[in-house]
């Protein structure tokens, strides 16, 4: 079956399901944001995750997100960017705290002095790696590396779409700042990409025997 | 390899095939991609309930203040006398003010947080958590302590006391 994730019964994507939910929030329903924040959550998730943040990091990350979007809801004017709006908000605050907790840390030392700069310069915990956590096979573990190995912007959108609807591929590429072409969407440079990774990967020879090549 | 390394260095048989529409073998790579995400990377099973509960605020806020978080095990390493009471500090960055909390959790409902604001101020402080809120005010060093909350995730306003003007800050939640 082709796109195997979430779809409604309705037959809406989530991208049409957030969109939906927005326009009914900014015409005054509270309660529309909920919804939003239901479809919207897992594809933030996805896309700070894929910027390297740890489970913690992230989760901050997507509480920020949505608590500016809610400040901000009024500043948006077409409902149909607001997925591009969230997307990209996550990107930048990954990118923020990715880049930026050093700094963060030096201006709290700074402003609290001496005491905190000592709290502060203690080593953080690693977290540990999924293959320490969960049972993974050799072909799950090398598909793992793959994606892992792909530049930050391909892990983000290749999890993103993943975890979406096929239909909402386009839409997600450019919002994540990867575009896939807007006249019947292709596959894409990150896809290519990790395709052609597997292709030589003898883990991943079986995907494709029995597609014709 | 960098975003526009990776643009420019493509190989032109992978180039070409990026042209090409999605198939069913993208379809199988994709699939897979899910299931190995939710397995080995699951979305926190209640992170969904968390956001909604936190953009439940009753009143409008300028600012969402950035979380910086610092391990209870490497506060641990300093040696705190008190090896049953677990810490963590926080820090909460706003434009205008920085919010150091120190979380202490003696038992489940005995949570407490001591907060330092800087610069110094006379702010009304509330933790917003699902069995309620507390508040309290800082005195003017900016220092405000927090006693006897449950555990649990909790949330931080800070906001001018009446007749004071200024801008309301929110945070995003935290585990008490």
């Amino acid at each position: 079956m082709i796109g195997t994730t979430p779809s409604t019964t309705s037959g809406e994507t989530l991208v049409t399901q957030a969109v939906a939910a927005f326009s009914r929030y900014q015409v005054g329903d509270r309660a529309a944001f909920d919804g939003l924040v239901e479809v919207m959550t897992p594809l933030l998730w996805r896309t700070v995750r894929g910027a390297g943040l740890d489970r913690v990091a992230a989760e901050d990350v997507v509480q920020t997100v949505w608590l500016t979007l809610l400040r901000s809801a009024a500043t948006i004017r077409d409902p149909q960017s607001v997925v591009g709006w969230l997307l990209t908000a996550a990107r930048r605050e990954a990118w923020r705290v990715s880049k930026h907790s050093r700094t963060d840390t030096e201006r709290t030392s700074s402003v609290f002095g001496v005491d905190a700069e000592e709290v502060m310069a203690l080593p953080e915990q690693r977290e540990p790696g999924p293959e320490e956590r969960v049972v993974l096979d050799e072909r799950q573990r090398r598909l793992w590396e793959h994606v892992q190995s792909l530049p930050v912007r391909c892990r983000q959108l290749v999890s993103v779409v993943a975890a979406a609807d096929r239909p909402d591929y386009a839409h997600l590429a450019t919002a994540l700042g990867m575009p896939v072409g807007s006249i019947g969407p292709t596959r894409g440079r990150c896809l290519a990409k990790l395709r052609d990774q597997l292709s030589r990967d003898p883990h991943w020879a079986g995907l494709w025997e029995g597609v014709a090549s | 390899m960098t975003d526009d390394e990776f643009e420019k260095g493509l190989e032109p048989a992978v180039a070409a095939a990026a042209e090409q529409p999605l198939d069913t073998l993208d379809e199988s790579v994709l699939g897979e991609v899910a299931a190995l995400l939710t397995q080995v990377d699951p979305v926190p099973d209640d992170l969904i309930e968390r956001v909604q509960f936190s953009l439940a605020l009753d009143e409008v806020y300028a600012e969402v203040a950035h979380i910086t978080r610092l391990s209870g095990d490497a506060l641990a390493v300093r040696g705190e006398p008190d090896s049953a009471t677990r810490t963590e500090t926080l820090t909460f960055s706003a434009e205008r003010l920085t919010a150091m909390v120190t979380v202490s959790r003696a038992a489940p409902e005995q949570v407490r947080l001591d907060g330092w604001l800087a610069p110094g101020a006379v702010l009304r402080v509330r933790v917003r958590m699902q069995e309620g809120t507390a508040e309290t005010v800082s005195d003017e060093s900016g220092r405000f302590i927090l006693e006897g909350l449950p555990e649990g995730f909790a949330q931080l306003t800070f906001e001018p006391v009446e007749g004071e003007a200024g801008e309301r800050v929110v945070t995003p939640m935290f585990q008490l």
